[in-house]
């Protein structure tokens, strides 16, 4: 039951040092890799942690078939041909139908759809939430197939950050733990550096006012912030958020959109699914679902630089949005 | 399993304060009443214990005639009787024959009435013994003086009384009756002194006595016999009672001729650590039957907590969801919950160690409970134990949830 088992996650990956570039990055770690590990279970920790926050080309060599697949060390999300069925009953729900997806290092994706159209099983399979019934998903470099529930909550601790559309804090708990739960997590034993991690995470969201506060003593918005500072206090290899404006009022929509907007100008990942038009404004690119499978994949901005300004929707667009949200 | 489960139990039991209270509850009345109920046995075990040493430490009863058969064995067709002799009242008192025995005095009984001075009264115990007799039974006088060996002697017409025996013939057990004179059947017999009260032994009343020496008592009453029934002989401490006993018995066996387990059928010796054991023994069973009952309380409190553990993995499912996508192992949910289980009742021991200890203070059937440290100890140990063991099956349940479906559940 003790954490020492896990390694803590690296001194460099501090907070405060987003990555900058796929390339500083590639030539950083490259060096750890040159003696590819087998591909072990016991081996697996080791390798997560080794491995963050970038995943040179060694990975595919140990992987074996991946290699093939002709992975490219700045593909965060690499998706082969995924299907997941689901039994109910004596049916048989076909939520995704071979989705194929790469996602590049550093681009902000918005992934949309109707409620049905299997963006949630995306979503879940995406956050090593669940595994898909047939196809590959290699998240960082890494295969997450047979992978066992542990090692997936050591892919999850350490690759995703999670933001959700109902914040999804733990109550009754001050908001830097909440941000310092996944460092917990993570092995980081030192309290030390966990707070200074976690008060880092804070600052970032724009909080560095409220780190005692509890979620019931804070707004929609401020919650939603330190939902975001949670999910980036291990430094993951990407921000996976589930429609994380669809709780927020316009101004908080904005507010959060921003912190997103920034934190990718940083160079990190973010991936969205969203059914607001404006939010999906906001991203480089694109993807929509349809009955399990995609039919719209377009760009709207360099994976490099800033993503697209956010822009609030006017008044009237707003009160339209509202009337529309509220009738269903 | 670190300081953070710690917190976060803490955290939950203090959310519901009430809800964690109650299920203390159970496990404070279980540890509590484990703790009372083997203080009370203890206790009551000590009293018997005191009450025996009392007695006389170390003393030893020798009676003609094995067990309560009756005296004597068959020797071919005729049956022998078989008395304690005056020979061995002799060679018991030589310390070559028996280096551990301190001092040896027959005992001589008679029924009488006593009057005085129109009130009568029938001791229940009226005994010729000699001067030793006092300090081997440890029975020494609060009025006057016990009677001497010269008064042994001149079969002096002297008797100490009990202060029972006081109470009936003079009305008053303060009363003073040294120096009058009292008719003991058709003899006149005057108080030399009167014994220290010393209660009940939970037979009988041990101050519902009256002594005589034993010339007397055989001049004047019972005249002189063959043998006597019974001797009272100390030890000469309680480590030696045995060696003693064993002593005794082969004296027994060399003046009568008879071999050692011919011996030991004629003559019994009962020492005063037998009696002990026999109360000990019957209070020990009492005690562990009222223990076993306290337990079944314990687990009923036991149950207690696995419920409410129950009910607080299904409300904090959601909970549980989260911490599980920000990567929290099976094992972290479990220890999580494990801590907030045992927390629980450890905290319920606690407060039941507490009220144990409150209650230790006052009376409880007449017994004052003295707590046995032991006892403690367990009942803590053993709320511990239930924590962990009916803490298992909703922590592991909380465990084994899937993050999709904990997360999804409203």
């Amino acid at each position: 039951m003790s954490l020492s088992d896990r390694d803590a996650p690296d001194a460099d990956e501090t907070v405060d040092e987003p990555p900058t570039g796929p390339a500083t990055l590639v030539t950083k770690s490259a060096p750890a890799h040159t003696a590819p590990p087998t591909r072990t279970l016991k081996s697996f920790r080791q390798r997560v942690t080794s491995l963050a926050p970038a995943r040179p080309a060694a990975v595919p060599a140990t992987t074996g078939p991946a290699a093939t697949a002709g992975l490219s060390p700045n593909d965060v999300i690499v998706v082969q041909r995924v299907v997941k069925t689901y039994a109910l009953g004596d049916i048989e729900v076909h939520a995704l139908q071979g989705v194929s997806l790469t996602i590049e290092r550093g681009d902000f994706v918005a992934i949309m759809g109707a409620s049905g159209s299997g963006k949630s099983t995306l979503m879940n399979i995406l956050g090593c939430l669940d595994l898909p019934t047939k196809g590959r998903y290699f998240l960082d470099g890494v295969d997450v197939r047979g992978m066992t529930e542990d090692e997936l909550s050591d892919v999850r601790n350490r690759k995703i950050g999670f933001v959700f559309q109902s914040f999804n804090l733990i109550p009754r708990t001050e908001a830097i733990v909440n941000v310092e739960l996944p460092l917990i997590y993570g092995g980081l034993r030192h309290k030390g550096d966990r707070r200074k991690r976690a008060e880092r995470a804070m600052i970032a969201v724009g909080l560095a006012e409220r780190l005692h506060h509890l979620p019931s003593e804070l707004s929609g918005g401020q919650q939603q912030r330190v939902a975001v500072a949670r999910a980036i206090a291990t430094n993951p290899a990407m921000i996976l958020a589930d429609e994380p404006t669809g709780n927020l009022d316009t101004t908080a929509t904005h507010e959060v959109m921003e912190i997103f907007g920034r934190l990718n100008a940083d160079g990190r990942t973010v991936v969205m699914i969203t059914h607001e038009d404006d939010v999906a404004a906001h991203a480089k690119r694109v993807i929509r679902l349809v009955d399990g499978q995609i039919v719209d994949d377009h760009r709207q901005g360099p994976v490099q630089g800033p993503p697209p300004r956010y822009h609030a929707p006017t008044a009237i667009e707003a009160a339209a949005h509202h009337a529309a949200r509220s009738t269903i | 399993m670190n300081l953070e489960n710690m917190r976060i139990a803490l955290q939950g039991i203090l959310a519901n304060r009430l809800r964690a209270f109650l299920t203390m509850l159970g496990i404070l009345i279980g540890v509590a009443a484990v703790i009372l109920v083997v203080a009370v046995g203890n206790g009551s075990s000590k009293a018997i214990q005191s009450k025996l040493s009392a007695l006389g430490t170390n003393t030893l009863t020798i009676f003609a005639g094995g067990g309560f058969g009756g005296r004597g064995h068959t020797n071919g067709t005729q049956s022998v009787r078989i008395t304690l002799t005056q020979q061995d009242l002799t060679n018991i008192s030589n310390k070559a024959n028996a280096p551990d025995v301190e001092a040896v005095s027959p005992v001589a009984s008679a029924s009488v009435t006593a009057s005085y001075q129109g009130s009568t009264y029938t001791p229940s115990s009226f005994i010729g013994v000699l001067p030793i007799y006092s300090q081997i039974k440890n029975r020494p006088v609060s009025l006057g003086t016990f009677f001497t060996d010269a008064q042994n002697q001149a079969d002096a017409k002297v008797v100490v009384l009990g202060t029972t025996a006081v109470e009936d013939l003079f009305g008053s057990s303060t009363f003073n009756p040294v120096g009058d004179n009292v008719l003991f059947g058709g003899t006149t017999l005057q108080v030399i002194g009167v014994l220290k009260s010393k209660g009940s032994n939970g037979v009988q009343d041990q101050d519902d006595i009256a002594m005589i020496p034993l010339n007397t008592m055989e001049d004047h009453f019972t005249g002189v016999t063959a043998g006597f029934s019974q001797f009272l002989a100390q030890a000469t401490s309680g480590n030696t009672s045995n060696a003693a006993e064993s002593e005794i018995l082969s004296v027994l066996a060399g003046d009568h001729n008879l071999s050692s387990t011919v011996a030991s059928k004629d003559f019994s010796v009962l020492s005063q650590s037998d009696l002990l054991a026999t109360s000990q023994s019957s209070s020990k069973t009492f005690t562990v039957l009222l223990a076993a009952v306290a337990a079944i309380s314990l687990m009923v409190g036991g149950i207690g907590v696995m419920n409410i553990m129950l009910v607080t993995v299904t409300e904090r499912t959601r909970e549980i969801g989260i911490r599980k996508a920000i990567g929290a192992r099976k094992s972290d949910i479990l220890g999580q919950f494990l801590v907030e289980a045992v927390l629980l009742s450890v905290l319920g021991g606690i407060l039941g160690i507490g009220v144990a200890f409150i209650g230790a203070n006052f009376k409880i059937d007449g017994t004052v409970p003295a707590i046995e440290p032991v006892s403690v100890v367990l009942a803590f140990g053993v709320s511990m134990l239930t924590g962990l063991f009916f803490g298992i099956y909703p922590a592991n349940r909380a465990a084994s949830l899937r993050p999709i479906d904990a997360l999804r559940y409203e």
